[in-house]
């Protein structure tokens, strides 16, 4: 381990100092206590049964909706997919019916693709039907509607020589633009921007809005929860509402057997094909 | 309107409740929820509150010091209600299926909606003829529903009355004496160290109720009170066992005592305290030691505070009247509630005073039961109010011997005389008398001693309430007995405020007005 923490000091201490950074393209801005509508929209997935190649995974899609610093409603969609091989093919059946297509060919990967496609759905409906208020999603790429602004909690966006761009300005501007507001523009609609001057993060955000600087101080106002300082609160609890825990998981896989087995299937063959690797992790924490 | 949501619990232990965030619930509130499906509704008390968040600790402490430490920056808790909240711990009281109430061996379904109690629940039509204050409900009181105790059998159960000082102890003791006045098969006899209970200037007393014909009052200042009659005993009218357990005697003292009485009959404290210690030396044939006759002497001059041949309330003298202990006997025989106002003796001479007239009742009781029962079953029970109990039935008290309330205390129901024992300090009365004292009332006790005293002898399990004891606040109290159905939560009547109701609802004649304020 030292040899590599040597090998690494180099490009902290002498690489980096070959960064250059154009500072015309940091801007501060103010936080503005946004009296307006502003949406959160997040999915979240997880496979409940792999029987190898007969796959059942549950796909929530969530929204919650603030106004005036309160939530004014909230709500999740539920799904459930079965993705089966058949004539070297992958079937797709959703429930509730839902018309996708999904390209990736790794069945135990399907759901993922399927939850990417029902949150852009989720997303552009909200768009449409709530034209002036702000509507967050977490790190979807290349929305089209003009009022949606997407936050990557994690990028591997670098400089020339390859540091992280996100590390790299964290550390740039933790003396400079201490007590400020700041956003740095990568290019048109994409920015690295800070929410929270006491926070050590701070996040890639690409939006087609144009007025960034109201864009970012209505944020930075939902970013002020100590919970999570510079990390909009929506996005946190729409986070929460979808998230798929291991025993939500497990319940629907034993609610998925009981009902197959009252159809007269037993799930439960298929499933030991994939079960031991799991089975070893859970024994080895005990 | 509901207040919380059930989230867990257990039988015998505690229902878990979320509480609502604009909900105003306190330690002691009596909450209800039902079960649709199985109909049975659960009453239940607040035994505890916390605070709770689904946060993990560390990001509290985290919040909590980014709020104190930087005050300056901007800060806002988003959705504060849902992640920060209330939750109470609430004993089930009763389960109520129909119009039955059983004992709590079920619990409420997840979720079950939670509200306050109020007065269409009829939870507490209870029987009871003394009404004692209204149902409380945490801090408030429920003034729909009024809170009684049963006067037969409870009183010749016992009592005790506990609560720290200024807590309002002597203000239910007036309620309940109050009480019993409206009532026609009770008599009781309060002794009266503070002067409180008859009333004087500037306080009201069962003097200015409107049945105060039923009030006869003792005071050595009699004639500067209307109504009042002379407190005075002849000393011939004392035996040797109105002093055993009450002032230090020993055994040999207590055998001398008993010679004298022998010798002198009526006359032994006069010849204790008048003859020369040599000649009545001489007297027993030197049985008695100097020593013991010059300690008697001593012991029961200063107790009885004589000067010469008087004092305040003791006299060598005969006494023309009827005994004090004769006229007390045609008052119970009459109902009436006696005061013995004792407020201007010392406390050895307050425990003659106590002892002399419990022990003449008792024993006419006793006698009365064991040669007329027929006779003894038309006689009323009687109430022996005596304050600050310890000094009589304290472990320091007993350990100067059986004295006629200890024994009260464990013979008395037999022969319906109940003591109403008050103290702030009960942890100085032994467990076996604390246990004898069946029914309970709990005013504000602070002190950790006191309450596992009160609480480890009480009839009905309320190591729960013993946050809600500490906190009780004056007047307000928890009250246990076999007589009723659970430990009550109640809010003691002013004395004066009932007082006045009484006066507007109850008609006085002319010869009721004219004992007390002629």
């Amino acid at each position: 381990m030292e040899k590599i923490i040597k090998y690494l000091s180099k490009y902290y201490t002498e690489e980096d100092k070959k960064i250059e950074i154009d500072p015309s393209k940091f801007h501060t801005y103010e936080m503005n206590k946004y009296d307006g509508k502003i949406l959160a929209v997040d999915g979240g997935s997880g496979i409940v049964f792999d029987g190898g190649s007969r796959v059942i995974s549950k796909i929530k899609i969530g929204v919650v909706e603030y106004a005036k610093g309160k939530m004014t409603k909230q709500d999740v969609k539920k799904y459930f997919m079965l993705a089966i091989w058949k004539n070297d093919g992958i079937i797709i059946k959703l429930d509730p019916d839902e018309q996708i297509t999904l390209s990736n060919k790794k069945i135990d990967e399907l759901q993922n693709d399927a939850r990417d496609i029902l949150e852009r759905k989720m997303i552009n409906e909200i768009a449409e039907k709530e034209k002036d208020a702000i509507i967050l999603s977490d790190g979807l790429q290349n929305l089209s509607p003009r009022n949606v602004a997407s936050i990557c909690k994690t990028s591997r966006l670098k400089t020339k020589n390859g540091r992280s761009l996100i590390g790299y300005l964290n550390e740039f501007t933790k003396d400079k633009y201490k007590d400020k507001l700041w956003y740095y523009t990568i290019s048109e609609g994409e920015y690295i921007v800070k929410f929270h001057t006491r926070s050590k993060f701070c996040y890639k955000v690409t939006t087609k809005n144009k007025e960034v600087n109201n864009l970012f101080g209505a944020i930075a106002y939902y970013s002020t929860d100590p919970e999570i300082l510079g990390y909009p609160y929506p996005l946190l609890k729409v986070d929460k509402i979808v998230r798929l825990r291991e025993d939500e998981k497990q319940f629907d896989n034993h609610k998925l057997k009981l009902l197959a087995k009252q159809e007269g299937v037993n799930l439960e063959f298929d499933e030991n094909s994939m079960i031991m690797h799991d089975l070893l992790d859970k024994r080895a924490y005990r | 309107m509901n207040v919380g949501k059930v989230i867990g619990g257990n039988v015998g232990g505690k229902l878990l409740i979320r509480l609502k965030s604009n909900a105003k619930v306190d330690v002691g509130d009596l909450l209800v929820c039902e079960n649709e499906n199985t109909g049975e509704k659960f009453f239940l008390k607040v035994v505890n509150m916390q605070i709770s968040s689904l946060l993990a600790q560390q990001f509290i402490e985290e919040m909590a010091g980014q709020k104190l430490e930087h005050d300056e920056i901007d800060y806002n808790i988003f959705d504060a209600q849902d992640r920060f909240y209330r939750m109470c711990e609430a004993k089930i009281l009763k389960i109520k299926r129909g119009d039955e109430f059983y004992p709590p061996r079920s619990l409420p379904n997840f979720f079950t909606d939670v509200r306050k109690i109020n007065e269409s629940d009829d939870f507490i039509s209870q029987a009871g003829e003394i009404e004692i204050g209204y149902l409380r409900l945490g801090r408030e009181a429920l003034k729909a529903i009024k809170t009684k105790l049963p006067a037969k059998g409870l009183i010749s159960h016992h009592m005790l009355v506990v609560a720290a000082t200024g807590k309002g102890k002597s203000n239910f003791a007036r309620v309940f004496l109050r009480g019993l006045l409206k009532l026609d098969d009770y008599a009781a006899i309060v002794f009266d160290p503070h002067n409180e209970y008859y009333g004087g200037k500037g306080s009201k007393g069962l003097r200015d109720h409107p049945l105060r014909n039923k009030v006869v009052y003792f005071s050595p200042k009699y004639e500067s009170t209307p109504g009042a009659e002379r407190l005075i005993i002849s000393t011939r009218d004392l035996e040797p066992d109105d002093f055993f357990g009450i002032i230090d005697l020993s055994s040999t003292q207590q055998e001398a005592l008993d010679l004298l009485k022998r010798k002198f009959k009526g006359e032994w404290i006069e010849k204790l305290l008048g003859e020369e210690i040599k000649d009545l030396f001489e007297m027993f044939d030197k049985k008695i030691a100097r020593s013991t006759l010059a300690a008697l002497r001593r012991k029961i001059y200063h107790a009885l505070e004589l000067h010469d041949k008087s004092g305040l309330v003791f006299t060598l003298e005969k006494t023309d009247d009827v005994s004090i202990y004769d006229k007390i006997k045609s008052a119970i025989e009459e109902r009436k509630i006696i005061i013995i106002d004792t407020s201007m003796v010392g406390d050895d001479s307050e425990k003659i005073i106590a002892s002399s007239i419990v022990n003449r009742v008792f024993n006419s009781f006793r006698y009365l039961k064991q040669t007329k029962p027929q006779e003894f079953a038309r006689t009323p029970e009687v109430l022996i109010v005596f304050e600050e109990a310890p000094r009589v039935l304290g472990s320091e008290a007993l350990a100067n011997g059986v004295n006629i309330f200890e024994r009260i205390a464990r013979e008395g129901r037999k022969f319906k005389v109940g003591l109403c024992a008050i103290t702030q300090m009960p942890s100085l009365l032994p467990a076996e008398i604390l246990s004898q004292m069946n029914t309970k009332v709990i005013l504000g006790l602070p002190s950790p001693a006191d309450r596992s005293a009160v609480i480890n002898s009480a009839t009905q399990n309320i190591s729960d309430e013993s946050v809600e004891i500490q906190m009780l606040d004056r007047g307000e109290a928890i009250i246990t007995s076999p007589f009723i159905k659970f430990p009550l939560p109640t809010k003691i009547f002013s004395f004066d405020d009932i007082l006045k109701e009484d006066i507007a609802n109850i008609k006085t004649t002319e010869k009721d007005i004219s004992i007390g304020v002629d």
